[in-house]
């Protein structure tokens, strides 16, 4: 049997921190749109963590964290439009697109944030950390406290709707 | 194909992969496969901004101190607090309190001691232990008269007195000890018996005898519990010296015994519930007379 790791040990605390933080931060970003935001509801969890480490498994740690900066976020008013950084499709060395080409590209993204942006936001983090974090239905699932098929229909909707908003262009 | 992207969750399959190759290939068709695509290969360049790590770490660590884990009560101090307890418990080993049990003229008592075995104490006797040796294991205790004792078993259960001492390790014996009068009587098991150089071992029915100076005796008795016990004292072949300090014992009277032969053997037994009775039962086969004035007693040849 492995021995069992302790959340309130600092070394266990600083493993979850480096595997958890980013994600956590994502999360949290996808919901309120406010990256300072966001770092406040990352640190805000991790020492809630800390604080009631003797009662964490860490197992549990993981949900506990998403769980609590979930709660955190819905506790907050202040919401803002979630404004994501892009690249450019074909951007890097691509310069043999026509000005055209990457002028019309450049709306399509405006217009795809703006969507996504819109998303209800149930159905933006579902789709963001999918697509982002390439998180599996499964791993989202867990995060949120939901069932996969859930995960599912918020995805399906998501990208629906994004069509939808974007398609008869 | 009508329902390709109605049925609910079918795009986060086809996200997946899980699609089936019929309902890929038709759904590949569509117009909308299209543009599903191209949101899809779009969104694969967006990204949050940028998480300062590190920084949101640091304040994390400032928070909540957590260089170091916080013990609400640190290891030293269990050291510490079992140091005390060592100190304390072995001045308490060392002092330890003595526990004193005794009688008084004509009294009987009984006692159970820390370990269960019991200890019936004849008039004028007394008991003395350090409970912290009886907790530890050490059965001691020290005697200075006459007491019937029944040893629960266990560790070895010793008997002090300043006549020798009797080890045992479960059984029933009477220990009777005066100055110049050391008497043990095994009534159950086995008992060994350590006086000065001499060592006895006592079986049932076995007697250990020493008076004065005089060679210690064995001998052998019958019953399976001391006369005392019943409100008789009984005596074999005793001085009746001992005879007499035991009936002062009893009824807390002072006898004078300068116009008789003290050494005269007595057996017999007298009882410890009327003085005049138990004067005859001594006096009257020796051919002494005796005369009671209050407390005292004036014993005399006929």
């Amino acid at each position: 049997m492995s021995e069992k790791k302790s959340v309130c040990e600092s070394s266990v605390f600083e493993e979850l921190y480096s595997e958890h933080s980013k994600s956590l931060y994502n999360f949290a970003f996808y919901k309120s749109g406010n990256s300072a935001q966001s770092e406040d509801l990352v640190q805000e969890a991790f020492i809630k963590m800390w604080n009631n480490c003797a009662k964490i498994i860490f197992e549990k740690a993981k949900s506990f964290l998403f769980t609590v900066t979930n709660n955190l976020f819905l506790n907050q008013v202040a919401h803002k439009k979630v404004v994501l950084n892009y690249n450019l499709i074909g951007g890097k060395e691509a310069t043999n697109e026509s000005p055209e080409f990457l002028l019309e590209e450049k709306e399509f993204m405006e217009l795809l944030q703006n969507a996504i942006a819109d998303l209800k936001e149930g159905q933006r983090e579902v789709f963001l950390l999918n697509r982002i974090d390439k998180k599996t239905y499964k791993e989202i699932a867990e995060m949120l406290s939901i069932s996969v098929k859930a995960v599912e229909k918020r995805m399906h909707l998501a990208l629906k709707q994004l069509r939808e908003k974007i398609g008869n262009i | 194909m009508k329902n390709e992207h109605t049925d609910d969750t079918f795009l986060s399959r086809w996200l997946n992969n899980d699609l089936t190759n019929e309902e890929l290939v038709s759904f590949k068709k569509t117009t909308k496969y299209k543009e599903y695509q191209k949101i899809i290969k779009a969104t694969e360049n967006f990204n949050a901004p940028s998480f300062n790590k590190r920084e949101v770490f640091e304040k994390i660590r400032q928070k909540t101190n957590h260089k170091k884990v916080k013990k609400l009560i640190p290891n030293w101090m269990f050291a510490a607090a079992a140091s005390i307890a060592l100190l304390l418990g072995t001045v308490y080993y060392l002092t330890g309190t003595n526990e004193t049990y005794a009688t008084s003229y004509g009294e009987q008592m009984a006692l159970v001691l820390p370990d269960g075995s019991e200890v019936l104490l004849n008039s004028k006797s007394s008991v003395t232990y350090k409970k912290s040796d009886w907790f530890n294991g050490n059965r001691t205790l020290e005697l200075d008269g006459e007491g019937y004792f029944k040893v629960k078993k266990g560790s070895t259960f010793s008997v002090h007195s300043e006549n020798g001492k009797v080890r045992v390790l479960g059984t029933q014996f009477n220990v009777k000890t005066n100055p110049s009068y050391y008497e043990v009587l095994c009534y159950e098991g086995k008992v060994q018996v350590q006086n000065k150089n001499e060592t006895a071992i006592l079986t049932k029915g076995l007697s250990f005898r020493k008076i004065d100076t005089k060679h210690s005796e064995k001998g052998t008795f019958m019953g399976v519990k001391p006369n005392w016990l019943d409100g008789e004292t009984s005596f074999n072949n005793t001085p009746l010296k001992h005879v007499l300090e035991e009936l002062e014992k009893q009824y807390n009277i002072q006898i004078n015994t300068s116009n008789i032969n003290v050494n005269t053997l007595y057996t017999g037994a007298f009882t410890n519930k009327n003085i005049n009775l138990a004067l005859q039962t001594i006096c009257t086969p020796l051919s002494i007379q005796f005369v009671v004035d209050s407390n005292k007693v004036m014993l005399s040849k006929k």
